[in-house]
């Protein structure tokens, strides 16, 4: 060490002696030791290489730094340079390899970022059902059968309490609930038989208060219908309730969340295992700790900023496209299932950005700590 | 001599140095690489990312005209509009009205009816008034209205119709008359003259009449139509 720093002192371009020993001891032994790049002190990679780029720009330097150094012969320093050359060469390679593992890191973590999303919210079974069975969707669902069986009693010339007796919001939400479990086959409880059975059960308590309603109010009934009419009735409120209830498209939705789901846990373990694999290469190719950890921190910046652009497609989607579906209530519920899935992307993306001013904040201590 | 310039040339390029060393620092402690590094790779994923997105996009969109399709807009998200009535700013067109939109109003006093009339024969429309068919035509002289009602609400009494009674019908603008033909209770309205009015609601006010497929319809043949400014 003395050796080097009289070689420091005394050639002008005084670095290259110096780094280019650090450098070579540290290119070979940081794999082995960690030790070693921090006996190198004073010494950052930049420094280095920016020594060694002079140093290669200018013969003329090494020449007189030849002269110079008594114990030095022509050979020794050509031998020199070369070295410095083939190391200079190793730096660039490994900061090419770095970044291109860094970025790979990058694609494959925001990719198992966006997986995992997509696999929590959108492809969801359960928040896909939520859409039919919040509270909000069976409360305007019961207002909306409860509206239409009033302008049916109004209709049929029969008081109100006919459908608002025997229409609970209960008996509704479990109508609901059975066909929606049973759909997505979420529950064993429920099944088609039983969503069949409870708006059965609807619909005989219907015909029953019907019937007493009129009963009781002492009305007379059309003579042409005095056997039909109430069930007549109780099956025009429970095919609109069935109308409102059963959802089209519930079988294409289910096939796409059973393959989607799928592929996104095949996506999720091998983007994650990418993802591992690349971070290991990401901090095999460095000389400096510091560096390796600022290599990471651009791919988990990258990944979180990824995620925002995407949420800002979306949005600019849903700016420029007219989202209405009828009934309004459901176009209300499919938004709100859409708001959230959207706002997952959102905490993911700042979940992202904390952890990379995490390693950003750790990469600065371990820099300083060089310096 | 030689000595003092080696000295010069020296110190010189550790000065060179020194700020080469100063400057890569500062570009190093910058934040910089931190948001342009990030940005690029972002740009580059981009390449792939957007025809992805675009895709999923276009997938999400077609299905979304899909089901606006099946589930187009229903009475349940309808509500009664009068605001182009009372600023006189309908248009009696019937591609230019809307549903549920007022008409006019319907006054036949001699058995007690006056309703406003709403466009369409639908639940809400017969909610609050009377119904005017959207197959109705507007051509003053020849109009043919059909109007239709609850027996047990706005039609209430149409059954003591009588032939020579006058009905009106008041626009935005007009006030037509029309004289009662006949009030009948058959299966179909029985029309002769193409322009006329026809007012349909359920044969009795009786539970259930309403799956009867007997109706009552009162047909009235136009009688005269007269500007509303002059009244």
């Amino acid at each position: 060490m003395e050796d080097k720093n009289t070689d420091f002192k005394l050639t002008p371009s005084n670095e290259t002696p110096s780094t280019e020993h650090s450098h070579h001891s540290s290119e070979h032994t940081h794999h082995s030791s960690e030790h070693t790049h921090h006996s190198s002190s004073g010494s950052s990679s930049s420094h280095r290489s920016s020594s060694h780029n002079s140093s290669s720009h200018h013969p003329s330097s090494s020449s007189h730094k030849s002269k110079s150094h008594h114990s030095s012969t022509h050979g020794s320093s050509r031998g020199s340079s070369r070295r410095h050359r083939t190391e200079v060469q190793i730096l660039k390679r490994n900061k090419k390899l770095r970044t291109v593992f860094s970025f790979l890191l990058f694609l494959t973590l925001s990719a198992t970022a966006i997986f995992s999303v997509l696999k929590i919210t959108v492809v969801n079974t359960n928040r896909v059902a939520d859409i039919f069975i919040n509270n909000d969707y069976i409360n305007a669902l019961y207002e909306d059968v409860l509206d239409y069986s009033k302008d049916l009693c109004r209709k049929c010339a029969i008081p109100e309490e006919c459908a608002t007796s025997a229409i609970t919001v209960k008996k509704i939400g479990d109508i609901q609930k059975a066909y929606t479990y049973g759909a997505f086959e979420m529950d064993e409880m429920y099944s088609e038989s039983t969503y069949v059975d409870l708006i059965k059960s609807l619909n005989r308590s219907i015909v029953s208060s019907t019937r007493s309603t009129v009963k009781e109010n002492g009305l007379e009934v059309e003579s042409t219908q005095k056997t039909a009419g109430a069930s007549t009735f109780a099956n025009e409120i429970t095919s609109y309730l069935q109308d409102r209830v059963e959802f089209k498209y519930v079988e294409d939705i289910q096939s796409v969340i059973n393959i989607c789901s799928t592929l996104f846990e095949i996506g999720i373990v091998l983007f994650a295992i990418l993802s591992v694999a690349f971070l290991l290469l990401t901090i095999s190719f460095t000389d400096k700790k510091y560096k390796a950890i600022r290599a990471v921190c651009f791919s988990v910046y990258g990944a979180s900023l990824l995620d925002f652009v995407l949420v800002l497609g979306v949005g600019i989607v849903a700016i420029f496209k007219d989202f209405i579906i009828y009934p309004l209530y459901f176009c209300q519920s499919v938004s709100t299932y859409i708001g959230n899935c959207i706002w997952a992307f959102v905490i993911e993306g700042f979940l992202l950005f904390l952890i990379g001013t995490m390693i950003s904040a750790i990469c600065w201590k371990y820099k300083r700590n060089i310096e | 001599m030689k000595g003092m310039k080696k000295d010069t040339a020296s110190k010189s390029e550790h000065k060179h140095s020194k700020k080469h060393r100063k400057s890569s620092k500062k570009k190093e402690r910058g934040i910089l690489p931190y948001i342009s590094n990030p940005l690029i790779y972002v740009l580059i994923s981009l390449i792939v990312v957007l025809p992805v997105f675009m895709g999923f996009t276009k997938g999400a969109v077609s299905f979304v005209h899909k089901v606006q399709k099946d589930y187009s807009i229903d009475f349940n998200d309808v509500s009664i509009n009068t605001d182009k009535f009372d600023n006189n700013t309908l248009v009696y067109e019937n591609d230019r009205i809307g549903a549920c939109e007022k008409v006019g109003v319907l006054k036949y006093e001699s058995v007690g009816i006056i309703s406003d009339v709403y466009y369409g024969i639908n639940r809400v429309s017969l909610r609050e008034g009377i119904g005017l068919s959207s197959k109705s035509t507007f051509d003053s002289f020849k109009s043919k209205l059909s109007l239709a009602g609850y027996s047990t609400r706005a039609l209430k009494g149409l059954s003591n119709a009588k032939a020579g009674d006058i009905i009106t019908f008041e626009t935005t603008d007009k006030i037509y008359q029309y004289e009662v033909e006949s009030n009948t209770v058959s299966a179909n309205p029985e029309v002769q003259s193409s322009s006329v009015m026809v007012i349909s609601c359920d044969d009795s006010s009786k539970a259930f009449s309403a799956y009867s497929k007997q109706k009552r319809y009162v047909v009235a043949s136009f009688k005269s139509m007269r500007d509303k400014k002059g009244e």
